[in-house]
């Protein structure tokens, strides 16, 4: 047996070990851990000093089962259910372990949507540079008619080195299923920059289909590629997926049928599409900013002024949206709790440094968590039914994002104030003392005490100019004889 | 085992070879599992029980000591007042159990 193996067996023991020891009440696991820890040295001193074998290996292992057995009996004699709850209930760790459970879950379903990896992939997508969009009206809306842009081709361009055009229409497919189809001039995906695989044959349109269609309509069937598919009035074979670049483009269609410019201008060479063009050097260096200023013909032959626009992301993906809703989630949490509610009057008995570290640290996990969660969760409920991108869906992520940030971030810093400062362990037991319309001047609230007996916590009812905040108070060694566990001393 | 205050302790076998093996001189567990050839799970639960009754006690042999030999330190175990007395009564009801666990001295002899 290699000396690989060896360790990867003491390994596996020590993890038996590991986890047999949750089998034993808390108070009393570090300790048995550790005895049985030493106990297994000796074994394994013995078992393997003539080199490490199978045989040997299983003897090991046999003692370690015993191990469980010595838990079981520890923990059945003891009949500490209770405490071994006690201890773990409410402790840093076991909020810290809800958290990571929470975050994994989100994760893992967050990994098994369609639409979150299809968005994700198409704010990685940027354009090839240099293509812009041509626009005559507002912001990316389909605007030039085919026989403009047809007279344009046709034209000698300053600053453009090729034209591209599209326009998209809804159209029924078999089936009686509604898409919206791209019908784009031949030349679209050379402008692109994107290779495509070549097809067509006589009569036949070649077609390709967005991911999300694909996922959508086809379940992601690899054999897709090749099958005939009618749309509208026609029939066309499907030849390829859409590349990620066109996830970009406006109109977000979900099929995209090449057509030669005669079959453009037959069908409708008056309806309003989009024109993308890649600039030249010449077009280049006119670009002011994200914009270039162009005057072209129009329909009656007039000159009319445009712009060519770079088709720039808009959101810059599902991070940028969660960054945008975290800061301000941030930035809202003062006007819904009171962020600086920490103890006051906790000068008799100063916690350490590294005990103020850790309550720091803790602090801080908890806070990177609930921003997890509240990306994870928030792309989850955003994409649960969308299978690509979709401006709801990202209105939706935004306000989920900031919801769950501004709730959970809230709930972290409460919790923290309701943790004891030594063991961090949330405090129990709450007692109220006075009633604030009997006593007015008296004090009256809500004492609460740590589990481990370290300290009392005092919440005011009324805050009041002499006891506005919460206070923590020290419980000295006179109070050891109430708490028999051990972590109080720890 | 059911020990009663003021009365002979009645030890199972098992319990009784512990209480022998310790006082031969074999004080931690797997020295004391090695020696009654009693697996693991039925050894150290039977230790747990001798503890709570107060028939043995255990304590942490010092790291400087196991630090100077480069082991882990042990958790050495010892015969109580009340285990000393219980084993008497055991040899008495168990006439062979010094013949069956020889003292480390005897051992090495």
């Amino acid at each position: 047996m290699t000396r690989t193996a060896g360790i990867a067996f003491h390994a596996l023991d020590l993890a038996f070990l590991r986890g047999a020891s949750l089998v034993v009440p808390f108070p009393l696991r570090a300790e048995w851990y550790r005895e049985w820890r030493a106990e297994l040295w000796h074994v394994r001193q013995s078992c393997l000093a003539e080199g490490g074998t199978w045989s040997a290996e299983c003897e090991v292992a046999g003692f370690c089962r015993g191990a469980l057995k010595d838990a079981a009996c520890l923990r059945q004699e003891k009949g500490e259910v209770a405490v071994a709850s006690a201890s773990m209930h409410g402790s840093a760790r076991q909020c810290l372990l809800y958290l990571c459970a929470l975050l994994i879950l989100c994760a893992i379903v967050a990994r098994l949507l369609p639409g979150i990896r299809t968005e994700e992939q198409s704010s990685r997508m940027v354009l090839r540079n240099g293509v812009v969009m041509i626009e005559a009206g507002e912001n990316h809306a389909a605007s030039i008619p085919f026989s403009v842009y047809r007279d344009w081709a046709s034209r000698r361009q300053r600053f453009f080195d090729g034209l591209t055009y599209y326009r998209t229409d809804r159209e029924l497919a078999e089936g009686g299923r509604a898409f919206t189809v791209a019908h784009a001039s031949d030349s679209l995906f050379r402008v692109l920059g994107v290779d495509v695989p070549a097809g067509g044959e006589p009569g036949i349109a070649p077609a390709l289909i967005s991911d999300g269609m694909w996922r959508r309509a086809f379940h992601s069937d690899g054999g897709v590629m090749g099958t005939m598919m009618r749309i509208g009035a026609r029939k066309v074979r499907i030849t390829g997926i859409a590349p990620a670049e066109t996830m970009r483009l406006p109109g977000h269609a979900d099929v995209w049928i090449l057509e030669p410019a005669e079959q453009l201008a037959r069908t409708a060479p008056q309806q309003s599409g989009y024109v993308m063009g890649l600039l030249s050097a010449s077009g280049r260096a006119e670009m002011d900013g994200d914009t270039i200023a162009i005057s072209a013909p129009g329909i009656d032959g007039e000159d009319v002024e445009m712009r060519g626009v770079t088709l720039e992301p808009q959101s810059g993906g599902p991070i940028a949206i969660f960054l945008f809703s975290l800061l301000l989630a941030v930035l809202a949490l003062p006007a819904i709790t009171s962020v600086f509610q920490s103890e006051s009057s906790f000068a008799s008995h100063q916690p350490s440094f590294r005990t103020r570290a850790k309550r720091a640290g803790f602090l801080a996990a908890k806070l990177a968590l609930v921003a997890g969660v509240g990306y994870c969760a928030g792309l989850d409920l955003a994409y649960w039914n969308v299978t690509g991108y979709s401006p709801n869906a990202e209105l939706l992520q935004f306000a989920a994002a900031f919801l769950i940030c501004l709730f959970g971030l809230r709930w972290a810093i409460m919790d923290q104030s309701r943790r004891c400062p030594v063991c961090l362990r949330r405090v129990t037991h709450p007692a109220q003392v006075g009633i604030a319309s009997c006593s007015f001047l008296g004090w009256n609230g809500t004492e609460m005490i740590c589990t481990g007996g370290h300290a009392l916590l005092h919440v005011p009812s009324l805050p009041t100019s002499w006891f506005s905040r919460q206070r923590w108070m020290y419980l000295d060694t006179s109070w050891d004889f109430l708490f028999a566990d051990p972590a109080r001393h720890s | 085992m059911i020990r009663d205050m003021g009365t002979e302790a009645k030890l199972s076998h098992t319990a009784a070879m512990i209480l022998q093996a310790i006082h031969a001189g074999y004080r931690y567990g797997f020295s004391i599992m090695e020696t009654i050839g009693l697996p693991s799970g039925t050894v150290y639960p039977a230790m747990r029980r001798l503890e709570r009754d107060t028939l043995i006690r255990s304590k942490w042999e010092r790291q400087s000591i196991a630090d100077a030999e480069q082991r882990p330190p042990r958790k050495y175990y010892e015969l109580t007042a009340a285990g000393i007395a219980s084993l008497e009564a055991a040899r008495r009801r168990y006439p062979l159990l010094e013949r069956l666990i020889p003292t480390e001295e005897e051992r090495v002899r």
